[in-house]
């Protein structure tokens, strides 16, 4: 493993369209193999025929039940999930440098059920409204993180350890108020508590999924956009402001863009765990810790490893389903326990062993 | 390849100049004090612990802002500099933060570029050499291929350094470069210092402990006690042994070394009964 850490080429813009050229092919390849995936049987055949059908509009022979399954049951679910996936992930790799913690998460930190209580609020008091819905679950988030944020500061220092515990605490009394909420309101069409606890991406989207791909597109835009910046600030603040970095707005940009990231994925999937923590750390293991090339891949990794969860999710134990979060939570648990442990909270830094010491003393000179 | 790294020089030979430049948070007051550096000179603030040196060497960076007075660079005060100009311009050598995620050293040092790119902007071909010259002045090329996390505590300072001159900085600010060193890389690192300053026309400041270094290889020194400036000139004139020994509150030997005329500073023995407060050593 630490070989792997040891030998990523040096980040340029050609680097970041080949490896995302290369995620991006893996996305779609995975997509159309979990249209083939379910609880009904579709050939690969009636597929691509129901595909070619919805782009040139000429009628086939596709039974009307498969058309439906495809296009309104399961393209629209897998969608989700790429948009889903890109939101909390990015998130999670925003928050790692924000926090400089490289086990933030947005579900782990209390961000996610700040934003599930919002949405919760939204729909009790303001269902008519489907933006409310979002808009909500971000000042949710917006709120939980700078409370944490200032409870894992201890004499002005941010502590990982605090930071974390202070997430936990905070993630657990949000969800208390929730399950209150929740019991009061029973009443209402909230959807279940099960949905915010765990997420699932089974209901449709309230919001039409262009509009909450573009929203998620804006938000992980903004990170990248200050993704040089945040190379510098994971070697501490005070190097990254002389270095000539706006320590200042670079946070806050960050800190808006990933809890509005969060909220949208909330909004619409419940509360789904450790993607945010996975997916970052995965693509950092492939391709280096680079922010310029790290938020691109990593949206894009959000969105394969979603997908594959959620397919996962919904046919293993065919024709019932599991709630995704607790798929994601199976993988996501275990690598949290295993960067607790390394020394230093963090990813593995090799020993003295073997570095590549080939010629690279003057050359060209 | 050593004239690259050198930015543009203006005329004049002052780089750095305080004009009664003052500070304070809560009790704490750093008195109006005037001083300069010139282009190729090297100037170390030495002091107690808590005297204001790091405080100091913010402000000379423009990192905090004067409440009297001001700092002025080629006659310009720092405050004045926009964010992108003063890192164009000043480069900082801080106690390095931990690294959170691992990171080569050509990339960590190739972050001193990062404020001459736009937006988003990826290091072009002539970034890249700026970055490898900068290694080579400080004799880390070799090391490109590393992992900052690996290092020696002596290369790793070289390559903090190497990423400062990458700025093509004007003025250099060090702050305790030789912390944690061997005395053979302190001394390696000072002398490598010293001869970028008078090859490459840096004015450089630098806040030591080590006054034995500072005595050697400062063109000037400051004597900072209690936020005031106790005595700066030539390290001769202000390495005076009654002086020292109030400062610091510890007897010393001062003398100066017969070859190279410079203050030298022992600790003289001390009984432990006379021991003034019980501080028998220089650090603490």
């Amino acid at each position: 493993m630490s070989a792997v850490f040891g030998s990523h080429p040096r980040v340029t813009l050609k680097r970041v369209l080949k490896v995302c050229g290369l995620l991006a092919a893996v996305l779609v390849v995975l997509g159309l193999v979990a249209l083939t995936l379910g609880a009904a049987s579709i050939s690969t055949r009636e597929v691509a025929a129901a595909l070619w059908e919805s782009l040139t509009g000429s009628p086939n022979t596709l039974s009307p039940e498969h058309r439906l399954i495809l296009l309104e049951i399961r393209l629209p679910r897998i969608l989700l999930a790429m948009i889903v996936g890109a939101a909390l992930a990015v998130a999670g790799a925003g928050y790692q440098a924000l926090l400089r913690n490289p086990l933030a998460d947005p579900y782990v930190l209390g961000m996610s059920s700040g934003a599930a209580l919002g949405a919760i609020l939204s729909l009790a008091l303001a269902s008519q409204f489907v933006v409310a819905t979002p808009v909500a679950a971000s000042v949710g988030a917006l709120l939980t993180i700078a409370a944490v944020y200032s409870l894992g500061r201890s004499g002005g220092e941010l502590s990982p350890y605090t930071l974390l515990l202070a997430g936990i605490m905070t993630a657990y009394f949000l969800t208390a108020i929730m399950r209150f909420l929740l019991n009061f309101l029973s009443g209402r069409d909230l959807r279940g508590a099960t949905f915010w606890l765990m997420g699932d991406l089974s209901n449709p989207a309230p919001l039409p999924l262009g509009w909450l791909a573009l929203a998620v597109l804006v938000a992980v835009g903004v990170i990248y956009a200050v993704a040089g910046n945040l190379n510098l600030l994971l070697g501490g603040e005070p190097e990254a402001e002389a270095l000539g970095v706006d320590v200042r707005r670079t946070k806050l940009a960050v800190y808006l863009a990933a809890s509005f990231a969060t909220g949208l994925a909330v909004s619409v999937s419940g509360a789904i765990g450790f993607v945010g923590l996975l997916v970052p750390h995965l693509v950092r293991l492939l391709f280096g810790t680079d922010y310029r090339l790290l938020v691109p891949a990593t949206a894009l990794g959000g969105a394969i490893a979603l997908v594959a969860a959620d397919t996962l999710a919904r046919t293993v134990v065919a024709p019932t389903e599991l709630p995704v979060g607790a798929v994601t939570a199976l993988l996501g648990a275990p690598l949290f326990i295993y960067l607790l442990r390394r020394p230093r909270l963090g990813p593995p830094v090799p020993a003295q062993a073997s570095p590549p010491e080939k010629a690279t003393e003057d050359k060209g000179k | 390849m050593a004239t690259k790294l050198a930015p543009h020089r203006q005329a004049t030979p002052v780089a750095l100049e305080t004009r009664r430049v003052s500070f304070s948070y809560g009790e704490f007051r750093l008195q109006p004090m005037n001083f300069s550096v010139r282009r190729g000179e090297l100037l170390t603030i030495i002091g107690p612990n808590a005297s204001g040196k790091s405080t100091l060497l913010k402000l000379l960076a423009g990192l905090l802002t004067p409440e009297g007075g001001a700092v002025l660079l080629d006659s310009r005060p720092v405050g004045t500099l926009t964010r992108r100009e003063r890192a164009r311009r000043i480069a900082v050598v801080q106690q390095e933060s931990s690294l959170l995620f691992p990171i080569r050293v050509l990339p960590f040092v190739l972050q001193g570029r990062h404020v001459h790119m736009r937006l988003l902007g990826f290091e072009s071909a002539r970034d890249v050499q700026i970055a490898r010259e900068a290694l080579i002045a400080t004799r880390t090329a070799h090391l490109g291929e590393r992992l900052m996390q690996e290092l020696s505590g002596g290369e790793k300072q070289r390559v903090i350094l190497a990423r400062a001159l990458a700025q093509q900085p004007e003025l250099l600010l060090l702050d305790e470069p030789t912390l944690h060193l061997d005395i053979g890389f302190q001394v390696e690192l000072l002398r490598l210092v010293r001869q970028l300053a008078r090859e490459q026309e840096y004015a450089v400041v630098l806040v030591s402990h080590e006054l034995n270094l500072a005595a050697e290889f400062s063109d000037t020194a400051l004597l900072l006690h209690q936020g005031r400036m106790l005595r700066y000139g030539a390290p001769a004139e202000v390495f005076e042994q009654e002086l020292l020994e109030q400062v610091f509150q510890t007897e010393l030997d001062v003398f100066l070394h017969p070859e190279t005329g410079r203050p030298r500073v022992l600790i003289r023995a001390v009984d432990t009964e006379e021991g003034g407060d019980g501080r028998e050593t220089l650090e603490s």
